[in-house]
């Protein structure tokens, strides 16, 4: 059999802009769903749903009887819609020949239609442009298809005008799929390589592989191997995902399913790996894969100092289905053992501590994310810094680097003025204005990670009233001027408190968090002196009064056991604080930081 | 270790320390839940305009007591004190209080000198009634005077005007009352220190034997505390609490009245041995609704329902809501909180010989702290054996073998307290 009824493809598409809605019509009309009240099927975590993102990629193989009566395969491949995951997309991407580009009518063209697209190019995607949402009276039909002309350098006989939730246009769009996107290329008789374009963990069958054979097959049975780690497997089984996994005595080139190679955890089947055949190995990788690299790190403690070992344990069985987590233990002297944990970005740490939350009952306290930093000692020497409290010392120093992104932001053009000085403000590098049509402009950044890792998206959208999109991507590390802030209380520095700023940022910042921080302690009964401090320099001090009167009247009869409830609850409280030196401090004090506006 | 309970809690009930004839004799509260009106910060169990059921309620607090008195461990116990609280138990009239009294002496060991006290309402008694409850073997009065300022008797709704109080207190004397107590609110919103000092100054004029004063408290569901969270007035500022509560102490101190629990105050020799009994943990039994007991680390309560209560009785059951058997960190606990409320502090002997454990190790964490020691250092351990050392912290003093408030550890007395849990 060829691979000429096969075509793989994605849908791409700015956040909201309906993606997900069109993928359902498409299983309808194909009858590999039918209307069913599981709206959106492809995000399937429950977490995803509440944040209404995919973080997972999966994919949909469906039959499809063309027009013209031919039997045609398609494989729908979705893709993760957060910036945190750009390099899942482009490894989904990777496995596709085409990809359907929906546009949202009234929204027009965003920044993430946009560096998807790019993404899509880059992979050589034959692109589908599609306007959704036709039917809302907002559409701008004629104006975003000017955009979309524009970017794309099409014809516009070439769009397709669709409004997927009335399930309108979807026939045409999986027409265009057949008709427009090419065949995988057909190699059969080349030895195995498959993509693979994610990777899931199954407490019973371990991880499972999703993947794309671009040469050779893969057969249950066969020795393969990792082509970035060396590592062996025997493959127990593989398939085609139809919402259900579909065993299959094999898969051939072209297609696109899953792999279970009996491996026991997600890091042997790294996102972007090759898989090759044992015995008949290509040698060459398919091109692309990268090692994930964590982009901002905290510390993670159990508030209760006893649950040390269930956070490790549950880290660990995180860490199976989730191979982009990093983690290594960490001492810190105000909050005990913990982790120092990698994540690709805010989102992603999100995520991870709302499950050790929900899904191991864990109560963890977190330190202020930060990113990773270089430091170069005057000796010459290179220290990665991925916490705050392990800078070296001011008189070894000798400068720090900082990752820089770049960063597109799209915006209406009346709010262009607004997001300059936002950008100035976190020292924003501009680069230029592109003008997407008269109304729409993008502008160009280069951002310290460090900057935009907090507030910066909300403070954006906030600005702009919405209407402006941010995507970015790692760009590079670039020196600056960076001074350690130590935050002290009753003289002894806490170091989960510690946190590295820009020079001219450093005094106001001190100020801030030493008002922060007396809002956020609360009275006790000794006085808590806070003090902000770059080396020995105290560059700001504050002081939380002790407590000056707390005591409650009558104790008599029946009131003798309330009281002592009363008091109970008082001391719970206090447990919930974690104890640094004599002083209490809540939680919410080590993300003071973040607090401050 | 709250549960529901079965009728009589203590029945068949065999080894009962701390009761008998050699332990530490008892205390008898008995609830009179009958006010003409309801005062707006009131939380205890109380009914205003049911006097027509007092005749109902004294026969089933006969009913109660009889059932107490034959069995074990109250039955053969001594009583060295009876409260009569409320509510207003001035509203009964001599004959009531008289026979109550009677059916007490003749169904339980009462002592010769023992401590009764009436709580009572100025304007609910004049000079005859004061002199019949004398004679009805009433020893002490506790008056309900609150404050001596007319517009804040009016702001607690009581039922009685400042000449009330000074000529109940006085016809108290004549009737020879000679040991009487005011109880006195304080922190009452808008109240100046200076008002508040006008109170204790006309209270020290005057010259009860004790005092208790109180920080007015707004506990939930009164109509006061609603009053509050509707913002229709505001609690006074800490600052000024704590001030009211240093100038209580360092009057009344200055007038021979030093204060021995956080909110009492007697001339010595005039503490009350009733109270007294709640703070060291020794047995005492509650009569009437909404009543509490507790006996060998046993605390019980019954059910805070006139109906419920005398149907209860009616029917010959105990009208118990709930009991409580202290853990031995609770029981712990309680002798290191009670302590620390008294001027006397915890007894460190006494502590050790009742706990089994000596208070040192059992909050040696807690006390190295508020002594700013290292557990290196061995200070606490020979101020803990050697009773002539002493050390001397912000909050804690640990002197002549006790473990004591200082003056700023009793304005934050709950926050230390809360560290002995
Ligand atoms: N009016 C209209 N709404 C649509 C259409 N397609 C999707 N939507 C709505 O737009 C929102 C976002 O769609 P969704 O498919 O979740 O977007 P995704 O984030 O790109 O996956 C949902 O509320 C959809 O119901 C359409 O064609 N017309
Ligand atoms: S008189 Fe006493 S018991 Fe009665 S309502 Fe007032 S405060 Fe409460």
């Amino acid at each position: 059999m060829s691979t000429q009824h096969i075509r793989n493809f994605c849908i791409i598409a700015h956040i909201d802009h309906g993606k997900s809605t069109l993928a359902d019509r498409m299983l309808e009309k194909t009858g590999t769903l039918s209307r069913v009240n599981v709206d959106q099927v492809l995000d399937d975590m429950d977490l995803e749903r509440e944040r209404g993102i995919t973080i997972k990629a999966h994919s949909v193989t469906m039959s499809y009887k063309h027009t013209a009566g031919k039997d045609y395969t398609l494989n729908l491949i979705d893709t993760p819609g957060h910036v945190d995951f750009t390099y899942e997309v482009s490894r989904s991407l990777a496995a596709c020949e085409g990809a359907v580009l929906v546009v949202d009518a009234a929204q027009g063209v965003e920044a993430q239609t946009i560096s998807n697209l790019y993404l899509a190019l880059e992979n050589d995607l034959t692109i589908i442009p599609v306007l959704n949402k036709v039917d809302l009276k907002s559409a701008q039909v004629e104006a975003v298809s000017q955009q979309v002309v524009d970017i794309l350098g099409i014809d516009k006989s070439e769009i397709i005008l669709s409004s997927a939730k009335a399930g309108q246009g979807v026939d045409e769009v999986l027409a265009a799929v057949v008709d427009r996107i090419p065949p995988p290329a057909d190699n059969p008789d080349q030895p195995l390589r498959a993509l693979i374009f994610d990777s899931i963990f199954d407490s019973y069958r371990g991880a499972i592989a999703y993947i794309r054979v671009f040469e050779g097959q893969i057969v249950p049975g066969m020795e393969i191997k990792f082509f970035s780690t060396g590592k062996k497997f025997e493959v127990a089984e593989v398939g085609v995902l139809q919402l259900d996994k579909l065993k299959r005595k094999k898969l051939a080139v072209g297609e696109v399913g899953y792999c279970i190679p009996g491996a026991k955890q997600v890091e042997d089947t790294k996102v972007g790996d090759t898989i090759i055949s044992a015995s008949n190995p290509a040698t060459e990788p398919l091109p692309g894969y990268q090692e994930v690299k964590p982009m901002v790190f905290s510390g993670l403690f159990p508030t209760e100092n006893e649950d040390y070992e269930e956070l490790r344990s549950s880290l660990e069985r995180l860490k199976l289905n989730d191979s982009s987590l990093m983690y290594e233990p960490e001492t810190s002297q105000a909050l005990g053992f913990g982790f120092r944990a990698g994540f690709l970005g805010l989102l992603h740490m999100e995520i991870i501590q709302e499950r050790l939350e929900r899904e191991y009952g864990l109560d963890i306290l977190t330190t202020v994310p930060n990113v990773e930093y270089r430091a170069y000692t005057k000796a010459g020497e290179l220290v990665l810094v991925d916490n705050p409290a392990l800078l070296p010392a001011l008189g070894v120093l000798d400068y720090i680097q900082e990752p820089y992104i770049s960063a597109d932001i799209i915006t209406p053009t009346e709010y262009i003025g607004n997001i300059m000085k936002l950008s100035q403000d976190r020292r924003g590098i501009y680069k230029n204005t592109e003008y997407i049509d008269q109304t729409r402009a993008s502008l160009h950044y280069d951002f310290p990670l460090a900057e935009i890792i907090f507030d910066f998206y909300d403070k954006l959208k906030s600005l702009t009233r919405g209407y402006a999109s941010l995507d970015y991507h790692f760009d590079d590390y670039r020196r600056s001027d960076l001074v350690k802030l130590d935050i002290m209380l009753n003289n002894e520095p806490v170091d989960a408190l510690s946190y590295i700023i820009h020079k001219d940022k450093a005094f106001e910042w001190g100020r801030k968090i030493c008002s922060k921080l007396k809002e956020l302690i609360p009275r006790q009964l000794f006085e808590v002196a806070v003090q902000a401090a770059i080396g020995n320099k105290i560059i700001s001090r504050t002081t939380v009064r002790a407590l000056r009167k707390n005591v409650t009247a009558k104790c008599y009869g029946g009131d003798i056991s309330r009281k002592r409830k009363l008091l109970e609850r008082q001391k719970e409280g206090k447990k919930r604080m974690k104890q640094v030196g004599k002083v209490e401090l809540p939680q919410e004090a080590f993300l003071a930081v973040l607090k401050v506006e | 270790m709250v549960k529901g309970c079965e009728p009589n809690p203590l029945a068949g009930e065999t080894a009962t320390p701390g009761i008998g004839p050699q332990q530490k004799p008892a205390g008898l509260y008995i609830h009179i839940p009958f006010c003409d009106i309801r005062c707006g910060y009131c939380d205890f169990f109380t009914l205003a305009d049911r006097h027509e059921q007092i005749p109902a309620y004294l026969s089933a607090l006969h009913k109660e007591l009889d059932s107490y008195a034959a069995t074990t461990p109250f039955g053969q116990a001594e009583f060295d004190s009876i409260f009569l609280g409320g509510g207003t138990p001035s509203l009964l009239n001599p004959h009531q209080v008289d026979s109550l009294l009677s059916f007490i002496h003749s169904r339980f060991t009462i002592s010769v000198d023992t401590e009764i006290t009436l709580e009572t309402n100025p304007g609910t008694v004049d000079l005859a009634k004061l002199r019949d409850l004398r004679s009805a073997g009433v020893n002490r009065l506790s008056l309900g005077v609150q404050s001596f300022r007319p517009e804040e008797l009016l702001f607690l709704d009581r039922d009685h005007s400042v000449d009330d109080s000074i000529r109940c207190y006085d016809h108290a004397r004549k009737a020879g009352f000679d040991n009487i107590n005011f109880d006195l609110i304080s922190g009452l919103p808008s109240q100046s220190v200076q008002e508040w000092q006008f109170n204790l100054q006309t209270t020290i004029e005057l010259g009860p034997n004790h005092i208790s004063a109180y920080n007015l408290t707004f506990e939930d569901g009164t109509p006061l505390t609603a009053q509050l969270r509707r913002g229709v007035f505001r609690r006074p500022p800490t600052e000024t609490e704590r001030r009211m509560l240093l100038l209580t102490v360092e009057m009344l101190a200055a007038h021979d009245y030093p204060q021995y629990e956080i909110s009492n105050f007697a001339h010595p020799g005039a503490t009350c041995r009733h109270n007294e009994k709640y703070w060291n943990g020794n047995p005492y039994l509650g009569v009437g609704a909404s009543a509490h007991s507790y006996v060998s680390g046993k605390r019980f309560w019954n059910v805070s329902n006139l109906k419920a209560y005398l149907e209860g009785l009616e029917q010959k059951q105990a009208p118990i809501a709930g009991e409580e058997v202290l853990t031995n960190k609770e029981l712990d606990f309680e002798r290191a909180y009670l302590g620390l409320r008294q001027r006397s502090g915890i007894n460190l002997r006494h502590f050790e010989a009742e706990r089994g454990v000596s208070v040192f190790t059992r909050y040696a964490s807690t006390l190295h702290k508020f002594f700013s020691l290292t557990f290196e250092d061995p200070c606490l351990n020979e101020a803990y054996t050697n009773g002539n050392r002493s050390l001397q912290g912000k909050h804690l003093c640990l002197q002549d073998g006790h473990l004591r408030l200082t003056r700023e550890g009793v304005l934050v007395c709950d926050a230390i307290c809360s560290e002995f849990v």
